[in-house]
Protein backbone atom coordinates (compact mmCIF):
# COMPACT_ATOMS: atom_id res chain seq x y z
CA UNK A 1 0.00 0.00 0.00
CA UNK A 2 2.65 2.79 0.78
CA UNK A 3 5.43 1.30 -0.95
CA UNK A 4 3.90 1.65 -4.34
CA UNK A 5 1.33 4.04 -4.06
CA UNK A 6 2.74 8.29 -3.71
CA UNK A 7 2.12 9.83 -0.56
CA UNK A 8 1.70 13.24 -2.04
CA UNK A 9 -1.01 11.69 -4.74
CA UNK A 10 -2.80 10.04 -2.00
CA UNK A 11 -3.06 13.18 0.26
CA UNK A 12 -4.43 15.42 -2.40
CA UNK A 13 -7.04 12.60 -3.61
CA UNK A 14 -7.61 12.87 0.41
CA UNK A 15 -8.60 16.23 0.79
CA UNK A 16 -10.67 16.33 -2.32
CA UNK A 17 -12.53 13.24 -0.31
CA UNK A 18 -13.32 15.60 2.57
CA UNK A 19 -15.18 17.68 0.25
CA UNK A 20 -17.09 15.02 -0.71
CA UNK A 21 -15.74 14.22 -4.00
CA UNK A 22 -16.86 11.09 -5.52
CA UNK A 23 -14.97 11.07 -8.12
CA UNK A 24 -12.02 11.63 -5.64
CA UNK A 25 -12.79 8.92 -3.65
CA UNK A 26 -12.96 6.46 -6.66
CA UNK A 27 -9.67 7.19 -7.53
CA UNK A 28 -8.76 6.33 -4.14
CA UNK A 29 -9.94 3.08 -4.30
CA UNK A 30 -8.06 2.08 -6.72
CA UNK A 31 -5.20 2.93 -5.77
CA UNK A 32 -5.25 1.96 -2.39
CA UNK A 33 -8.09 -0.50 -1.63
CA UNK A 34 -5.37 -3.83 -3.33
CA UNK A 35 -3.18 -2.85 -0.43
CA UNK A 36 -5.76 -2.81 1.83
CA UNK A 37 -6.92 -6.26 0.95
CA UNK A 38 -3.58 -7.68 0.78
CA UNK A 39 -3.02 -6.69 4.26
CA UNK A 40 -6.64 -7.90 5.45
CA UNK A 41 -6.58 -11.07 3.39
CA UNK A 42 -3.30 -12.14 5.78
CA UNK A 43 -5.43 -11.01 8.85
CA UNK A 44 -8.72 -13.02 8.31
CA UNK A 45 -7.86 -15.22 5.87
CA UNK A 46 -11.62 -15.22 4.09
CA UNK A 47 -12.24 -13.07 0.99
CA UNK A 48 -16.04 -12.47 2.14
CA UNK A 49 -14.54 -11.23 5.49
CA UNK A 50 -11.82 -8.83 3.46
CA UNK A 51 -14.60 -7.73 1.29
CA UNK A 52 -16.06 -6.90 3.88
CA UNK A 53 -13.25 -4.92 5.96
CA UNK A 54 -12.02 -3.08 2.83
CA UNK A 55 -15.47 -1.97 3.01
CA UNK A 56 -15.56 -0.46 6.35
CA UNK A 57 -12.00 0.80 5.74
CA UNK A 58 -13.21 2.97 2.36
CA UNK A 59 -16.46 4.05 4.58
CA UNK A 60 -14.10 5.54 7.46
CA UNK A 61 -12.27 7.07 4.92
CA UNK A 62 -15.16 8.99 3.37
CA UNK A 63 -15.78 9.99 6.84
CA UNK A 64 -12.78 10.77 8.35
CA UNK A 65 -11.08 12.17 5.40
CA UNK A 66 -10.27 15.61 6.74
CA UNK A 67 -8.91 14.44 9.82
CA UNK A 68 -5.54 12.80 8.46
CA UNK A 69 -3.11 15.10 9.80
CA UNK A 70 0.53 14.82 7.41
CA UNK A 71 2.47 16.12 10.29
CA UNK A 72 1.34 13.49 12.47
CA UNK A 73 2.65 10.83 10.33
CA UNK A 74 2.82 9.08 6.99
CA UNK A 75 -0.65 8.50 5.05
CA UNK A 76 0.15 4.78 4.82
CA UNK A 77 0.58 4.51 8.72
CA UNK A 78 -3.09 6.14 9.38
CA UNK A 79 -4.47 3.92 6.47
CA UNK A 80 -2.78 1.12 7.88
CA UNK A 81 -4.35 1.80 11.20
CA UNK A 82 -7.74 1.89 10.23
CA UNK A 83 -7.03 -1.02 8.53
CA UNK A 84 -5.59 -3.15 11.39
CA UNK A 85 -8.70 -1.64 13.64
CA UNK A 86 -11.60 -2.48 10.71
CA UNK A 87 -9.77 -6.13 10.74
CA UNK A 88 -10.05 -6.32 14.34
CA UNK A 89 -13.46 -4.94 14.71
CA UNK A 90 -14.43 -7.45 11.90
CA UNK A 91 -12.74 -10.38 13.34
CA UNK A 92 -14.69 -9.60 16.69
CA UNK A 93 -17.45 -9.40 15.08
CA UNK A 94 -17.24 -12.96 12.88
CA UNK A 95 -16.78 -14.51 16.89
CA UNK A 96 -13.13 -15.21 16.01
CA UNK A 97 -11.18 -13.61 18.97
CA UNK A 98 -8.41 -12.69 18.46
CA UNK A 99 -4.99 -15.46 19.26
CA UNK A 100 -3.09 -15.22 22.28
CA UNK A 101 0.21 -14.12 21.48
CA UNK A 102 3.16 -15.64 22.81
CA UNK A 103 3.78 -13.37 25.22
CA UNK A 104 0.59 -14.02 27.08
CA UNK A 105 0.71 -18.05 26.22
CA UNK A 106 3.45 -20.42 25.01
CA UNK A 107 1.35 -23.87 25.66
CA UNK A 108 -0.62 -24.88 21.71
CA UNK A 109 -1.68 -28.45 20.99
CA UNK A 110 -0.02 -29.43 17.73
CA UNK A 111 -1.60 -31.33 14.58
CA UNK A 112 -0.36 -34.53 16.41
CA UNK A 113 -2.24 -33.90 19.32
CA UNK A 114 0.50 -33.46 21.36
CA UNK A 115 0.93 -31.07 24.34
CA UNK A 116 3.70 -29.11 23.18
CA UNK A 117 5.58 -26.66 25.52
CA UNK A 118 6.50 -23.52 23.15
CA UNK A 119 8.77 -21.64 26.10
CA UNK A 120 12.55 -20.46 24.84
CA UNK A 121 13.62 -23.86 26.46
CA UNK A 122 11.64 -26.18 24.06
CA UNK A 123 12.44 -24.34 21.72
CA UNK A 124 16.18 -25.14 22.07
CA UNK A 125 14.91 -28.59 22.58
CA UNK A 126 13.28 -28.43 19.21
CA UNK A 127 16.01 -26.79 17.32
CA UNK A 128 18.27 -29.06 18.84
CA UNK A 129 16.62 -31.61 16.03
CA UNK A 130 19.08 -31.97 12.65
CA UNK A 131 18.93 -29.36 11.00
CA UNK A 132 18.06 -29.34 7.83
CA UNK A 133 17.45 -25.92 5.54
CA UNK A 134 15.51 -27.38 2.01
CA UNK A 135 15.30 -24.58 0.15
CA UNK A 136 12.77 -24.04 -2.86
CA UNK A 137 9.31 -24.87 -3.11
CA UNK A 138 9.44 -27.35 0.21
CA UNK A 139 10.44 -24.65 2.56
CA UNK A 140 8.20 -22.32 1.42
CA UNK A 141 5.50 -24.44 1.90
CA UNK A 142 6.87 -25.11 5.61
CA UNK A 143 6.85 -21.39 5.78
CA UNK A 144 2.96 -20.49 4.49
CA UNK A 145 1.70 -23.39 6.81
CA UNK A 146 3.89 -21.46 9.52
CA UNK A 147 2.65 -18.14 8.89
CA UNK A 148 -0.94 -19.50 8.72
CA UNK A 149 -0.37 -20.82 11.97
CA UNK A 150 0.90 -17.21 13.39
CA UNK A 151 -1.37 -15.12 15.98
CA UNK A 152 -2.72 -12.18 14.20
CA UNK A 153 -0.74 -10.03 16.12
CA UNK A 154 2.19 -11.87 15.34
CA UNK A 155 1.34 -11.91 11.78
CA UNK A 156 0.13 -7.89 11.42
CA UNK A 157 4.28 -7.23 12.97
CA UNK A 158 5.98 -9.56 10.49
CA UNK A 159 3.72 -8.04 7.71
CA UNK A 160 4.34 -4.41 8.79
CA UNK A 161 7.78 -4.90 9.25
CA UNK A 162 9.09 -6.89 6.63
CA UNK A 163 6.37 -6.37 3.97
CA UNK A 164 5.47 -2.65 4.08
CA UNK A 165 8.66 -1.12 5.38
CA UNK A 166 7.21 0.45 8.53
CA UNK A 167 9.34 1.73 11.23
CA UNK A 168 8.58 0.19 14.91
CA UNK A 169 6.94 4.11 15.55
CA UNK A 170 4.76 3.34 12.64
CA UNK A 171 3.89 0.03 13.30
CA UNK A 172 3.12 1.38 17.06
CA UNK A 173 0.56 3.27 15.91
CA UNK A 174 -0.78 1.03 14.06
CA UNK A 175 -1.37 -1.21 16.13
CA UNK A 176 -1.89 1.56 18.94
CA UNK A 177 0.29 0.00 21.13
CA UNK A 178 3.52 1.07 23.08
CA UNK A 179 7.00 1.15 21.09
CA UNK A 180 8.44 -1.51 23.18
CA UNK A 181 5.31 -3.97 22.66
CA UNK A 182 6.46 -3.53 18.68
CA UNK A 183 10.27 -5.01 19.54
CA UNK A 184 8.62 -7.78 21.88
CA UNK A 185 5.78 -8.78 19.64
CA UNK A 186 8.66 -8.99 16.65
CA UNK A 187 11.15 -10.60 18.84
CA UNK A 188 8.23 -13.47 19.80
CA UNK A 189 6.59 -13.65 16.22
CA UNK A 190 9.98 -14.17 14.95
CA UNK A 191 10.86 -16.87 17.36
CA UNK A 192 7.40 -18.50 16.60
CA UNK A 193 8.03 -18.68 13.17
CA UNK A 194 11.39 -20.53 13.83
CA UNK A 195 9.85 -22.75 16.18
CA UNK A 196 7.23 -24.10 13.80
CA UNK A 197 9.16 -24.07 10.60
CA UNK A 198 11.51 -26.70 13.11
CA UNK A 199 8.72 -28.67 13.62
CA UNK A 200 8.63 -29.53 10.20
CA UNK A 201 12.53 -29.88 10.12
CA UNK A 202 13.14 -26.87 8.70
CA UNK A 203 15.06 -23.64 9.81
CA UNK A 204 16.00 -20.43 8.21
CA UNK A 205 19.44 -19.86 6.58
CA UNK A 206 22.22 -18.38 8.89
CA UNK A 207 24.39 -17.43 6.74
CA UNK A 208 23.07 -15.44 4.01
CA UNK A 209 24.59 -11.98 2.66
CA UNK A 210 25.56 -10.41 5.93
CA UNK A 211 27.67 -7.20 5.57
CA UNK A 212 28.55 -5.05 8.54
CA UNK B 1 37.76 -2.52 31.53
CA UNK B 2 38.24 -6.46 32.65
CA UNK B 3 37.39 -9.11 30.30
CA UNK B 4 33.98 -9.88 32.25
CA UNK B 5 33.26 -6.25 32.10
CA UNK B 6 33.15 -6.38 28.30
CA UNK B 7 31.03 -9.50 28.71
CA UNK B 8 28.76 -8.03 30.47
CA UNK B 9 28.79 -4.53 28.49
CA UNK B 10 28.08 -6.77 25.69
CA UNK B 11 25.42 -8.76 26.79
CA UNK B 12 23.27 -5.75 28.22
CA UNK B 13 23.96 -4.08 24.67
CA UNK B 14 22.89 -7.25 23.35
CA UNK B 15 19.78 -7.25 24.57
CA UNK B 16 18.90 -4.01 23.91
CA UNK B 17 19.76 -4.15 20.09
CA UNK B 18 18.23 -8.08 19.44
CA UNK B 19 14.81 -6.10 19.07
CA UNK B 20 16.17 -3.81 16.42
CA UNK B 21 17.93 -6.79 13.70
CA UNK B 22 14.39 -6.31 11.79
CA UNK B 23 14.36 -2.61 11.17
CA UNK B 24 18.30 -2.61 11.30
CA UNK B 25 17.62 -5.13 7.95
CA UNK B 26 14.82 -3.15 6.65
CA UNK B 27 16.62 0.02 6.68
CA UNK B 28 13.81 1.47 8.99
CA UNK B 29 16.16 2.74 12.36
CA UNK B 30 17.05 6.42 13.17
CA UNK B 31 20.15 6.91 11.96
CA UNK B 32 21.70 6.83 15.73
CA UNK B 33 20.01 3.35 16.51
CA UNK B 34 21.29 2.07 13.09
CA UNK B 35 24.80 3.16 13.85
CA UNK B 36 24.92 1.44 17.01
CA UNK B 37 23.35 -2.04 15.16
CA UNK B 38 26.31 -1.31 12.68
CA UNK B 39 28.99 -1.68 15.50
CA UNK B 40 27.10 -3.95 17.54
CA UNK B 41 26.45 -6.84 14.39
CA UNK B 42 30.00 -6.79 14.31
CA UNK B 43 30.89 -7.97 16.90
CA UNK B 44 27.64 -10.27 18.20
CA UNK B 45 27.75 -13.31 16.10
CA UNK B 46 24.30 -14.22 17.37
CA UNK B 47 22.81 -10.75 16.34
CA UNK B 48 24.52 -11.89 12.56
CA UNK B 49 22.71 -14.39 12.20
CA UNK B 50 19.59 -12.83 13.24
CA UNK B 51 20.53 -10.24 10.72
CA UNK B 52 20.77 -13.15 8.41
CA UNK B 53 17.33 -15.28 9.19
CA UNK B 54 15.62 -11.93 8.96
CA UNK B 55 16.80 -10.84 5.43
CA UNK B 56 15.69 -14.46 4.38
CA UNK B 57 12.35 -13.84 6.16
CA UNK B 58 12.18 -10.58 4.04
CA UNK B 59 13.01 -11.97 0.98
CA UNK B 60 11.17 -15.04 1.11
CA UNK B 61 7.75 -13.65 3.03
CA UNK B 62 5.03 -16.11 1.58
CA UNK B 63 2.19 -14.58 -0.57
CA UNK B 64 -1.65 -15.11 0.19
CA UNK B 65 -2.74 -17.82 -0.99
CA UNK B 66 -5.91 -16.12 -1.96
CA UNK B 67 -5.09 -12.42 -3.74
CA UNK B 68 -7.98 -9.94 -3.10
CA UNK B 69 -8.76 -7.40 -5.84
CA UNK B 70 -10.91 -4.06 -6.12
CA UNK B 71 -13.45 -4.41 -8.11
CA UNK B 72 -16.64 -2.06 -9.66
CA UNK B 73 -18.77 -4.01 -8.07
CA UNK B 74 -17.26 -3.83 -4.80
CA UNK B 75 -16.70 0.30 -5.22
CA UNK B 76 -20.86 0.18 -6.11
CA UNK B 77 -21.57 -1.56 -3.07
CA UNK B 78 -19.29 1.02 -0.64
CA UNK B 79 -21.06 3.99 -2.59
CA UNK B 80 -24.27 2.57 -1.79
CA UNK B 81 -23.30 2.40 1.91
CA UNK B 82 -22.11 6.01 1.39
CA UNK B 83 -25.54 7.27 0.16
CA UNK B 84 -26.93 5.59 3.19
CA UNK B 85 -24.95 7.32 5.20
CA UNK B 86 -25.41 11.08 3.64
CA UNK B 87 -29.26 10.12 3.62
CA UNK B 88 -28.93 9.03 7.31
CA UNK B 89 -27.24 12.58 7.97
CA UNK B 90 -29.65 14.64 5.40
CA UNK B 91 -32.48 12.41 7.44
CA UNK B 92 -30.76 13.80 10.65
CA UNK B 93 -31.03 17.37 9.87
CA UNK B 94 -34.69 16.69 8.76
CA UNK B 95 -35.52 15.61 12.21
CA UNK B 96 -34.27 18.14 14.33
CA UNK B 97 -37.30 20.75 15.34
CA UNK B 98 -37.42 23.83 12.56
CA UNK B 99 -36.58 27.35 13.34
CA UNK B 100 -38.92 29.49 12.48
CA UNK B 101 -36.58 31.66 10.55
CA UNK B 102 -35.82 28.18 8.68
CA UNK B 103 -39.56 28.10 7.99
CA UNK B 104 -40.18 31.30 6.68
CA UNK B 105 -36.80 31.38 4.72
CA UNK B 106 -38.04 28.51 2.61
CA UNK B 107 -41.56 29.73 2.29
CA UNK B 108 -39.52 32.90 1.31
CA UNK B 109 -37.91 31.01 -1.19
CA UNK B 110 -41.08 28.74 -2.78
CA UNK B 111 -42.66 32.41 -3.17
CA UNK B 112 -39.53 33.84 -5.04
CA UNK B 113 -39.54 30.78 -7.90
CA UNK B 114 -43.41 31.46 -7.90
CA UNK B 115 -43.48 33.58 -11.72
CA UNK B 116 -44.88 36.53 -10.58
CA UNK B 117 -48.85 36.50 -12.40
CA UNK B 118 -49.13 33.82 -10.18
CA UNK B 119 -47.68 35.11 -7.23
CA UNK B 120 -50.43 38.22 -7.06
CA UNK B 121 -53.47 35.74 -8.23
CA UNK B 122 -52.71 33.55 -4.90
CA UNK B 123 -52.26 36.86 -2.94
CA UNK B 124 -55.33 38.38 -3.83
CA UNK B 125 -56.86 34.82 -3.74
CA UNK B 126 -55.78 34.82 0.03
CA UNK B 127 -56.48 38.17 1.14
CA UNK B 128 -60.18 37.16 -0.14
CA UNK B 129 -60.65 34.61 1.37
CA UNK B 130 -59.25 35.79 4.91
CA UNK B 131 -62.21 38.58 4.46
CA UNK B 132 -64.87 36.41 3.40
CA UNK B 133 -63.94 34.18 6.67
CA UNK B 134 -63.82 36.85 9.11
CA UNK B 135 -67.44 38.38 7.49
CA UNK B 136 -69.00 34.63 8.07
CA UNK B 137 -67.01 34.19 11.33
CA UNK B 138 -67.23 37.32 13.50
CA UNK B 139 -70.85 39.32 13.78
CA UNK B 140 -71.98 42.25 12.35
CA UNK B 141 -73.64 43.53 15.60
CA UNK B 142 -71.91 42.05 18.29
CA UNK B 143 -74.24 40.99 21.52
CA UNK B 144 -73.70 43.33 24.97
CA UNK B 145 -71.81 41.35 27.15
CA UNK B 146 -74.92 41.24 29.41
CA UNK B 147 -76.07 37.85 28.84
CA UNK B 148 -79.73 38.50 26.83
CA UNK B 149 -82.25 36.50 27.21
CA UNK B 150 -83.35 34.42 23.95
CA UNK B 151 -86.73 33.47 24.06
CA UNK B 152 -89.10 31.73 21.35
CA UNK B 153 -92.92 33.02 20.96
CA UNK B 154 -93.77 30.40 18.74
CA UNK B 155 -94.24 27.96 21.77
CA UNK B 156 -97.75 29.11 23.31
CA UNK B 157 -97.82 26.48 26.00
CA UNK B 158 -94.68 28.34 27.75
CA UNK B 159 -95.68 31.83 27.23
CA UNK B 160 -92.52 34.25 27.68
CA UNK B 161 -92.27 36.34 30.34
CA UNK B 162 -94.04 39.84 29.78
CA UNK B 163 -92.83 43.51 30.78
CA UNK B 164 -96.37 44.95 30.10
CA UNK B 165 -99.78 44.08 30.54
CA UNK B 166 -101.75 41.20 28.68
CA UNK B 167 -105.22 41.76 26.73
CA UNK B 168 -107.07 38.61 25.21
CA UNK B 169 -108.41 39.26 21.63
CA UNK B 170 -111.16 37.80 19.18
CA UNK B 171 -111.45 39.19 16.01
CA UNK B 172 -114.45 38.86 13.49
CA UNK B 173 -113.98 36.32 11.02
CA UNK B 174 -113.18 39.32 8.26
CA UNK B 175 -110.43 40.92 9.84
CA UNK B 176 -107.84 40.85 6.91
CA UNK B 177 -104.09 40.86 8.28
CA UNK B 178 -103.47 44.25 7.14
CA UNK B 179 -106.18 45.51 9.40
CA UNK B 180 -104.59 43.61 12.21
CA UNK B 181 -101.54 45.32 11.78
CA UNK B 182 -102.70 48.70 11.65
CA UNK B 183 -105.16 48.03 14.97
CA UNK B 184 -102.16 46.76 16.77
CA UNK B 185 -99.90 49.98 15.52
CA UNK B 186 -102.83 52.02 16.65
CA UNK B 187 -103.10 50.52 21.07
CA UNK B 188 -99.39 49.88 20.68
CA UNK B 189 -99.82 46.43 21.64
CA UNK B 190 -97.82 43.22 19.92
CA UNK B 191 -99.29 39.36 19.48
CA UNK B 192 -97.67 37.57 22.39
CA UNK B 193 -99.67 34.21 21.84
CA UNK B 194 -102.16 32.79 19.39
CA UNK B 195 -103.95 32.28 17.28
CA UNK B 196 -105.46 29.88 20.02
CA UNK B 197 -107.64 26.86 19.15
CA UNK B 198 -110.71 28.88 19.57
CA UNK B 199 -109.20 31.82 17.61
CA UNK B 200 -108.36 34.22 20.49
CA UNK B 201 -104.67 36.11 20.50
CA UNK B 202 -103.09 37.65 23.82
CA UNK B 203 -101.51 41.10 22.95
CA UNK B 204 -98.84 43.08 25.29
CA UNK B 205 -99.35 46.33 25.71
CA UNK B 206 -97.10 48.83 27.59
CA UNK B 207 -97.50 49.19 31.55
CA UNK B 208 -99.85 52.34 32.30
CA UNK B 209 -101.42 52.05 29.00
CA UNK B 210 -103.40 49.42 29.55
CA UNK B 211 -106.90 51.84 29.47
CA UNK B 212 -105.74 53.37 25.89
CA UNK B 213 -104.56 50.46 24.37
CA UNK B 214 -108.15 48.56 25.72
CA UNK B 215 -110.26 51.85 24.42
CA UNK B 216 -108.53 51.80 21.05
CA UNK B 217 -109.61 47.89 20.67
CA UNK B 218 -112.89 47.98 21.75
CA UNK B 219 -113.37 51.09 19.71
CA UNK B 220 -112.53 48.96 16.41
CA UNK B 221 -115.70 47.22 14.34
CA UNK B 222 -114.20 43.81 14.09
CA UNK B 223 -113.18 43.08 17.59
CA UNK B 224 -115.28 40.76 19.42
CA UNK B 225 -113.06 40.49 22.54
CA UNK B 226 -111.02 42.32 24.37
CA UNK B 227 -110.57 41.56 27.45
CA UNK B 228 -107.29 42.21 29.93
CA UNK B 229 -105.83 39.07 32.04
CA UNK B 230 -102.97 40.93 33.81
CA UNK B 231 -99.14 39.86 33.46
CA UNK B 232 -98.30 36.71 31.90
CA UNK B 233 -95.92 34.39 33.76
CA UNK B 234 -93.72 31.21 31.72
CA UNK B 235 -94.24 28.14 33.41
CA UNK B 236 -91.26 26.68 34.56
Amino acid sequence: MGNLVDETVGQTLLKRIAANDRKAFEEFYYLYAEGFGRFLMKMLKHREWVDEAVNDVMLAIWQMADRYDPEKGRLSTWLFGIAHNKGLKLLERNGRCREESLEDSAVEIDNNENMVDYTYGSFITANSEPERVVMGWELGDAMSWAFSKLSTDHLAVIELCFREDCSYQEIADIMDCPLNTVKTRLFHARKRLAELLARKGFTLPEQGKVTV
Amino acid sequence: MTTNQINETMVKEHAELEGLVPGYVMGTLTQKENSKMVKHIAECESCQKEVSRCEYLADHLPAATETWKPSPAHFAGILAEVDKLEGSTVKLEDSRPVASPGFFRRISTWISQTPSPVRWTLAFETVAFAALALFVVLPLHPTSGNGGVFETLSNTETPATTQGESIRLMFAEDMTTRELLELLKQAKAQIRQGPSAVGSYTVEVPAGNTEQALATLRAYPKVRLAQPIGKLLSSP
